[in-house]
């Protein structure tokens, strides 16, 4: 059970989260001028990162924000929170 | 000869008796007993059967690793299976059985098997499964192979919830444990320790090492009660973990619960940082029946002499490895046992000259006797000739097992060292650590150290004292003999619990087995209650000789939760049974419906599937209900259509991402259909749209879709589009009522709403605000069954009310309530589909009639791109058609396949069928590859092992030109 810091909640339990994938994807357009490489890449390839990956989180049994969250996914580590729209904190500085 | 209570010594209250029964008899037993000691104080050597080849089984070891002793604890709805006795605290009135005894433990009927072990082999599932009459054998084989019985009756214990947090959580309250507490908690860190025994102290209690001396016994009951009484330390004692997650978060049960009527407390518990200390239980020698009773690890020998006051036998056999057993030597002449011989597989060199009967380098080869062990059969490890000794017992130290179940649970890993042989942690995952036996110490002080190590590195680690620095440990050295090589391999048993023995394992490997989870799944090594905490290491060292590998290479098993058995109840609790499992959502007219003879259905919402009159059957009420509709006019209770509000300058915007469909263009007071896709071009939702005016916006979701359409437009919203607007979901606020035939506009003009109902002012797909009796009604022209239809939202607090007030204005119409089943034939008979019912994972809007994108719509929208690949063009898509029966009678199987060819092969299914009463044929919606193109031809449906001939056909059945519709 991973503890969540939401960034509007603070500290609660996992169940009250759901995970939404990765973050920070682009999704190309507009849809007439993207390519079929492009578009399968953003529907079918995720990074799958082993480590380190950044994800988004939905506070569905909360306050229902989305928010990023960096994960290690080798050891369920939470390294950082921050809100959708901003940039990592390890690039902040 | 069995066991006896010893004059004096242990720490059992011998003034307090106990009265209890195990299997029918009657046992007196004192306070301070487990279940397992007070059998064996009243002679009592067959616990109970084993699994497979039903041989006699006796205590073996003790606490949660013991794999013999499962009993049947209680009786009727309170019973419980499968429980160690070694686990139990005897009761008065406690009743005790034995599990896998048919007729009984005596005299087992089972034991038969034991004959045919060549037969029931590992892997006898796997091989016999391909018998082509598995059939008949597999009753027989399931009611032998019981492990205890589940009540028949509902639980009449209970159970309650817990939350739990700590800066430092401990497990295990031995002597490390307590220490480690008292560190953490000197150290200013807050302090919960869980000990799953009835007391604290752990071994110490009894165990006093190689230097016998009162003085441990009196420190360690001095450190108890320093950690009783310690301000920051929660000692709960009968308390087990069981389970050990992510970030430190442990689940445990408390069977000693102070809150009166609670029988088992479940505790979730987030500690900061973990100590494990958890100790480690002596394994057992294998050779030639090492599992008949008799046969006794030695640290459960000790604990019943010193802990207990009872002795296991009158004339003991020990076989040690080395210096292993001296604890027990000891505790033998204390208690006044003779000791026949000390058989010891080392040869001695290097140790100190013993002067004890001890024969050095020899084996115990087999043990002798079927109820009881009568003797041993002892041979030298090299060379010739064998030794028989008369014993009633033999105690076995073959070397110790950490208990690191949880550790490893908590993703911990762990390494073979060669030195202890045993397997030691080094890297953990989470913020834990391990100490004491655990880590593989083998003395009062290394324990004490490490223990004390444990607790302050587990405080700095969350921010209370310094780090301390890691102590010198002294572990055991040993050289183990994994399994006697001169004994019969059939009957030397590695897994007791399983009844896996050595030829069970070398047979695994023989078929190519390799890995160690493969092996375990293939013998149903460690499969039991007691879970590999005796049986794991055992095994290993069984197979790294079979194979020739290392232990290290052979690896560990991944150990799961829970760590010893858990009751069902316990993890239901918090009132999560019954009725309160989940919560019954009832619509605000239920009382009404249940008045008109509703029959319910759970779809999230409770809703009335028909309502039955005088006895009617489904089909007939559903028949009566659909032709009621459009003959005159009907009502429906549509309150759990989803519904939710979009106001803001950029709602429109928003809506056309949302869409396929183009609603930039809808006017104020127009109602528009439309399809959510989702990125893959696939159907997600269906619903209609309304304007209420420039900048807000009432769309509808299908009912059992509200939930996932919500969180949709949330994620959308906040994550790829975050443009002004808000998204409030009202599915609740609004009850609707749907009036549905030809006669509904009569209804709604009767109900006098405040605007002009007519077919001009207000056509087909159009909105209007009004009042009804002083109540705002929302008003929305739609139709899911192809009549004139209004959908009347009012305030959900009149949702009984309006049910009630229709039905009054529609008297004069003959107006009919009409329930999901009725809803369901008129919408099918109108091609109306179910997104998810009708359409899977690949339909797209084309598929189903809608050929988007539009010209007109040059915004993107979820899904668009998908739309214009290839594979969205093909002709050969599966396309919604009707179909319809050759025998008008037929009504066909929803998943019925239509088939082609020979051999058949599946080119669609049907999605919905059903009699329509008002066609007076049957009906039904199909996915058919090309179905469009295939309109009128002939095809074969294979439903419910018939071909059925029918004809694809356009998916409106009903009023194809939409007169009704429009009306």
């Amino acid at each position: 059970m991973l503890k969540i810091d939401c960034p509007w909640c603070g500290s609660r339990n996992e169940d009250e989260f759901s995970n939404g994938g990765e973050s920070h994807l682009v999704r190309p357009e507009p849809p007439t001028s993207v390519t079929e490489d492009e578009w399968a890449n953003y529907l079918f390839y995720p990074t799958n990162t082993k480590g380190p990956s950044k994800e988004t989180w939905f506070h569905k049994y909360g306050c229902r924000q989305w928010f990023n969250v960096t994960r290690n996914t080798a050891t369920h580590e939470i390294l950082n929170v921050y809100r959708i729209g901003e940039n990592p904190p390890e690039e902040n500085s | 000869m069995a066991g006896y209570r010893l004059e004096k010594g242990g720490l059992v209250g011998r003034n307090e008796t106990v009265n209890f029964t195990f299997n029918g008899r009657p046992y007196v037993g004192f306070k301070g007993d487990t279940l397992a000691s007070a059998l064996v104080a009243n002679g009592v050597s067959v616990f109970g059967r084993s699994f497979k080849y039903h041989r006699s089984r006796g205590l073996f070891s003790r606490g949660a690793a013991d794999p013999n002793t499962l009993m049947q604890i209680g009786i009727g709805a309170q019973t419980s299976p499968n429980i160690p006795a070694t686990q139990v605290p005897v009761t008065d009135g406690l009743v005790a059985n034995s599990i896998n005894a048919w007729p009984s433990v005596e005299f087992d009927i089972g034991e038969i098997n034991d004959v045919f072990k060549r037969v029931l082999i590992a892997g006898f599932y796997y091989k016999s499964l391909m018998w082509p009459k598995w059939g008949l054998f597999e009753p027989i084989i399931r009611r032998a192979a019981g492990m205890g019985k589940v009540p028949k009756e509902p639980d009449s214990a209970s159970y309650e919830i817990g939350n739990l947090q700590c800066d430092v959580l401990v497990i295990g309250a031995g002597l490390a444990g307590l220490h480690a507490a008292q560190a953490a908690a000197g150290a200013g860190a807050d302090v919960i320790i869980m000990e799953s025994d009835t007391v604290a102290g752990g071994t110490s209690l009894w165990s006093i090492g190689a230097n016998a001396n009162e003085d441990v016994r009196e420190q360690v009951k001095r450190l108890v009660n320093e950690v009783h009484s310690s301000p920051n330390i929660r000692m709960l004692c009968s308390t087990t973990v069981v389970s050990y997650h992510d970030d430190n978060y442990l689940v445990a049960i408390d069977r000693n619960c102070d809150v009166v009527a609670v029988d088992e407390r479940l505790i979730h518990a987030r500690a900061g940082s973990v100590v494990v200390a958890q100790g480690a239980v002596e394994r057992p020698f294998i050779f030639e029946n090492n599992d008949r009773p008799g046969v006794i690890a030695a640290d459960a020998f000790s604990e019943l002499i010193r802990r207990y006051g009872v002795a296991f036998g009158k004339k003991i056999v020990i076989f040690t490895n080395g210096g292993r057993a001296d604890d027990a030597i000891a505790a033998a002449h204390e208690a006044g046992i003779e000791i026949v011989a000390i058989v010891d597989s080392s040869d001695g060199a290097g140790s100190d000259a013993r002067n004890d009967n001890r024969l050095m380098g020899h084996v115990i080869k087999r043990a002798m006797g079927r109820k009881r062990v009568r003797g041993v059969e002892v041979v030298p490890t090299d060379g010739q000739g064998s030794i028989k000794l008369a014993c009633d017992t033999v105690v076995v130290a073959a070397g110790a097992s950490a208990q690191l179940q949880l550790f490893t649970q908590s993703g911990g890993k762990l390494s073979y060292d060669e030195d202890s042989a045993s397997f030691l942690p080094v890297s953990s995952m989470q913020n834990v650590r391990v100490c004491g036996a655990s880590n593989g110490t083998n003395t009062p002080t290394s324990a004490v150290s490490d223990g004390r190590w444990a607790g302050l590195d587990a405080a700095a680690s969350v921010g209370f004292g310094d780090k301390p620095s890691v102590p010198d440990l002294t572990r055991a050295l040993e050289k183990p003999l994994w399994f006697v090589h001169q004994s019969s391999s059939k009957t030397s048993f590695v897994d007791m619990q399983g009844d896996v023995t050595v030829s069970d394992l070398a047979l695994s490997l023989r078929e190519n087995f390799r890995s160690i989870e493969h092996i375990k799944r293939y013998t149903t090594l460690g499969m039991g209650v007691e879970q590999g905490k005796i049986s794991g290491l055992a095994a290993i060292g069984v197979i790294s000789e079979l194979s020739g590998k290392s232990p290290g290479d052979v690896g560990t098993l991944k150990h799961r939760p829970p760590y010893s058995p858990v009751s069902l109840g316990a993890l239901s609790a918090g009132q999560k049974r019954g009725a309160l499992l989940a919560p019954i959502k009832k619509l605000p007219a239920h009382k009404w419906h249940e008045k008109h003879g509703a029959v319910f259905e759970d779809h999230g919402w409770m809703r009335p599937t028909y309502y039955s009159m005088s006895g009617e059957t489904m089909h007939g009420a559903a028949a009566r209900e659909a032709v009621a509709v459009r003959k005159n006019v009907g009502l429906f209770d549509g309150t759990p259509l989803g519904k939710f509000e979009i106001k803001g300058p950029d709602a429109a915007k928003f809506l056309n991402y949302i869409y396929a469909g183009r609603m930039d263009t809808l006017k104020v007071g127009r109602i528009r259909y439309g399809l959510m896709l989702n990125e893959n071009g696939s159907l997600f939702d269906d619903g209609v749209v309304v304007c209420l005016s420039k900048d807000h916006f009432l769309i509808n979701a299908s009912s059992g879709h509200a939930d996932a359409v919500y969180d949709w437009l949330e994620a959308w919203h906040q994550l790829e589009w975050p443009l002004d607007l808000v998204i409030q979901d009202c599915t609740a606020e609004w009850a609707v009522a749907t009036v549905a035939g030809p006669k509904a506009r009569e209804v709604l003009a009767a109900l006098n709403p405040g605007f002009d109902v007519s077919a001009e002012s207000f056509p087909h797909m159009s909105y209007r605000a009004g009042h009804i009796s002083g109540v705002p009604a929302r008003v929305q022209r739609v139709s899911f069954s192809g009549e004139i239809c209004y959908e009347i939202n009012v305030s959900a607090d009149y949702g009984e009310w309006i049910m009630h007030h229709v039905q009054e204005a529609g008297k004069l119409f003959g107006l009919v309530p009409y329930g999901i089943e009725a809803l369901e034939i008129l919408r099918a008979e109108k091609g109306y589909i179910h997104v998810d019912t009708d359409t899977d994972s690949n339909t797209q809007p084309k598929d189903i009639g809608f050929p988007y994108p539009s010209k007109t719509k040059e915004s993107d929208f979820i899904g668009r791109r998908s739309l214009m690949r290839p594979a969205s063009h093909s002709p050969n898509r599966q396309q919604l058609v009707g179909i319809a029966t050759a025998d008008p009678d037929t009504v066909l199987e929803v998943g019925a396949h239509i088939v082609t060819g020979n051999p058949a092969q599946s080119i669609g299914f049907i999605t919905s069928s059903y009699m329509s009463p008002n066609l007076g044929c049957s009906i039904a919606l199909a996915l058919m590859n090309g179905g469009k193109a295939a309109t009128g031809a002939s095809v074969d449906v294979w439903s419910l092992g018939k071909t059925v001939s029918g004809t694809v056909c356009d998916p409106v059945f009903f009023d194809k030109e939409r007169g009704l519709l429009n009306g």
